[in-house]
């Protein structure tokens, strides 16, 4: 038996639906910091970027039981730290516009959704012009970008993450890079 | 911050929802989505039984105007709380892959080829008839009013009952107690040979004289008054 430690997030998370409470310690220190760049990167900084991120931690927490453990950890946290952080972008009003209920992309069957498509851009280009642009992209391209770029999750995570069609994320990614693109050269 | 939020957990009691919750929830969802697919399903099978007592599927035999007394006959309200419900149906369940991995456009495809696979094996005569014939009888307010298919004079659709037949015309009365009298144009659809007198039929044609329709084609329907 490994140590607790070396335990996966599933096999952690299972011990806390059963009502270990300090396993949860494990999976704070492994998505704290996770989380907290997620969110500075959906512009929550300092005070309000903590408190949003404890938020996510505790929800988590009190809705454990409605994780599977036969799927993914990763995605489904990110799932709700995304739910908390569009709500919170929405009660700021300014954003209001790029946070809409039903999106016309999801109307829509699309094609391209191939994960090594990258527009002939290579990760690291893309990750530094993200860096650079966060501010200026609009937030339904910015965080398929984030969290392929700098979470590391694949199409079908960000999907899960998202509630939206796998080809979906694809095309995002793509009109995002083509957004970033023209911001750079701007 | 790890031990700030296991500590805050403790703290301040935070309660972990049960497992029961969430099943609950889940049975909740599905119940309420089923329940709405049943309610979709009855409006559908209303709408078609509608235009089959109305006459706007009949009228769409006889070309353009046809189709245009089809469009007037279709109980659009019942089309749009439909379209509501589909989108009801949709908000329950887009929290569930199946239906978020897909476009919605597929969703709703899906969806339409579901409810009218339902309709198609479900008679909508058969579920409706019997509430047309209770209303009929009695009156409940909002429902009888529902089922009202009574067609305007001049409309292009008649509806009634044959109450004396003759080679070429008949005498029709219809659900008012007004008569008219029917002549039929020679090589009207179908043939007036099937019909017989007592019979329900519905009519597509136009007024000629007081009291007076020319028929192009008419259909036997069942009388549910």
């Amino acid at each position: 038996m490994p140590e607790t430690s070396e335990w996966n997030d599933e096999e952690v998370a299972t011990q806390v639906q059963k009502g270990d409470i300090e396993s949860f310690r494990i999976l704070v220190e492994r998505y704290e910091p996770k989380m907290t760049r997620y969110a500075k990167r959906f512009l929550f900084d300092g005070d309000e970027g903590k408190d949003l991120v404890q938020e996510v931690l505790i929800k988590a927490y009190v809705n454990i039981q409605s994780f599977d453990t036969s799927r993914r950890f990763s995605p489904w946290i990110y799932r709700i730290a995304h739910n908390e952080f569009v709500n919170n972008i929405k009660k700021r009003q300014k954003e209001r516009e790029n946070v809409s209920i039903f999106d016309f992309d999801l109307l829509f069957p699309h094609l391209t959704a191939k994960e090594t498509a990258d527009d002939g851009f290579n990760k690291a280009e893309v990750k530094s012009m993200l860096e650079r642009s966060l501010n200026t992209l609009n937030a339904k391209y910015k965080e398929p970008l984030v969290l392929y770029y700098f979470e590391d999750m694949d199409y079908r995570e960000i999907a899960d993450i998202l509630h939206i069609p796998v080809s979906t994320v694809g095309v995002r990614l793509q009109r995002g890079r083509a957004m970033l693109k023209k911001i750079v050269k701007e | 911050m790890d031990d700030n939020i296991v500590n805050t957990i403790k703290s301040r009691e935070i309660k972990m929802r049960s497992s029961a919750y969430f099943r609950w929830r889940s049975v909740f969802i599905v119940l309420a989505a089923i329940l709405v697919f049943l309610v979709i399903i009855f409006v559908a099978t209303f709408i078609i039984f509608a235009l089959q007592q109305n006459g706007g599927f009949f009228a769409t035999n006889f070309g353009p105007a046809g189709w245009e007394i089809f469009l007037f006959s279709l109980p659009w309200s019942f089309l749009l709380l439909s379209i509501v419900l589909i989108l009801i149906l949709w908000l329950l369940l887009r929290r569930y892959p199946i239906i978020y991995h897909q476009p919605f456009l597929y969703t709703l495809l899906t969806l339409i080829i579901v409810i009218a696979l339902a309709c198609f094996f479900l008679s909508a005569s058969s579920i409706h008839g019997g509430i047309f014939r209770y209303v009929s009888k009695n009156q409940i307010p909002v429902v009888t009013g529902v089922y009202e298919f009574e067609t305007a004079p001049m409309s292009g659709v008649y509806r009634g009952q044959v109450v004396v037949l003759a080679t070429s015309s008949f005498i029709l009365e219809n659900g008012l107690g007004q008569t008219s009298t029917v002549i039929v144009v020679p090589g009207a659809w179908p043939e007036l040979g099937e019909v017989t007198a007592g019979d329900y039929v519905i009519m597509f044609g136009h007024g000629i004289a007081t009291a007076t329709i020319e028929a192009y084609g008419l259909e036997p329907i069942v009388d549910y008054q």
